[in-house]
């Protein structure tokens, strides 16, 4: 299991356009992906679950990644959150 | 082709015009990024569910709608391009997180003048962001009243 956690520095949240690029990535391994903010969880490969977590500029998100491919998926998903904050 | 199940299709969410998704001025939606659906250019202010479902979530700034459907499917409605930056402004809700909704209630109000005087395109996206669970998708664009016309059919995969 490997676990990351990144407060959102994107001015417009975890919105409908960054939220469907997280489940794309996250979409493409194997592994659970799963995300906490705001006391709700959500499966990152589902674009409505991310959206209802109704994450802001400043929201902790907590991912936990379980499978085979964690280590990749970890890589992945610190990379989009590195990417985050440039995104519209 | 026959589609016999009422769910089988998506409604026009708004009066205006339906047109392919490829319309929509944002690559997440044109490029089909974030799921299967249509464009609709509103002509009116009112806004309803393009399925029965319940209400998953409604965005902080009151633009963007999604829909949870008991064949499993995802839908997104997403009002005008880059309104998120609106902050809320030109958007009433008319529904809240958690509630039943039928095909054609109402979802929210949207003031379209506003919208574009603010600089933004009010071009609404309709989508199921879980295309995989759909087959045999077929368009019917053109002239839509909101809650009555079906721009989009599909039936949902067995199993």
């Amino acid at each position: 299991m490997k676990e990351y956690k990144h407060i959102i520095k994107a001015e417009n949240g975890l919105h409908a356009r960054p939220a469907g690029a997280l489940a794309s990535c996250a979409k493409t391994f194997k592994s659970s992906i799963t995300v906490s903010a705001l006391g709700k969880n959500a499966d990152a490969k589902r674009l409505l679950s991310l959206m209802s977590l109704g994450a802001t500029k400043g929201t902790e998100l907590h991912f936990v990644i379980t499978g085979e491919d964690e280590q990749s998926a970890y890589e992945a998903i610190v990379d989009f959150c590195e990417r985050l904050g440039d995104m519209r | 082709m026959i589609f016999s199940k009422k769910q089988d299709q998506l409604l026009a969410v708004c009066d205006g015009v339906s047109a392919p998704i490829t319309e929509i001025p944002d690559e997440a939606f044109s490029m089909g990024l974030l799921g299967r659906g249509f464009a609709q250019d509103p002509e009116g202010n009112v806004f309803t569910s393009p399925v029965t479902g319940k209400i998953e979530s409604v965005s902080k700034t009151k633009h963007a709608y999604t829909i949870h459907t008991k064949s499993d499917l995802d839908i997104l409605v997403h009002i005008g391009v880059d309104t998120v930056e609106l902050n809320g402004d030109g958007f009433e809700a008319m529904v809240s997180e958690g509630q039943s909704i039928r095909a054609g209630d109402t979802l929210c109000r949207a003031d379209i003048e506003l919208i574009r005087n603010r600089g933004f395109n009010p071009i609404t996206a309709v989508l199921v962001t879980n295309p995989e669970k759909i087959e045999n998708i077929a368009y019917k664009f053109g002239t839509t009243r909101a809650g009555k016309d079906c721009p989009m059919y599909y039936s949902v995969k067995k199993g």
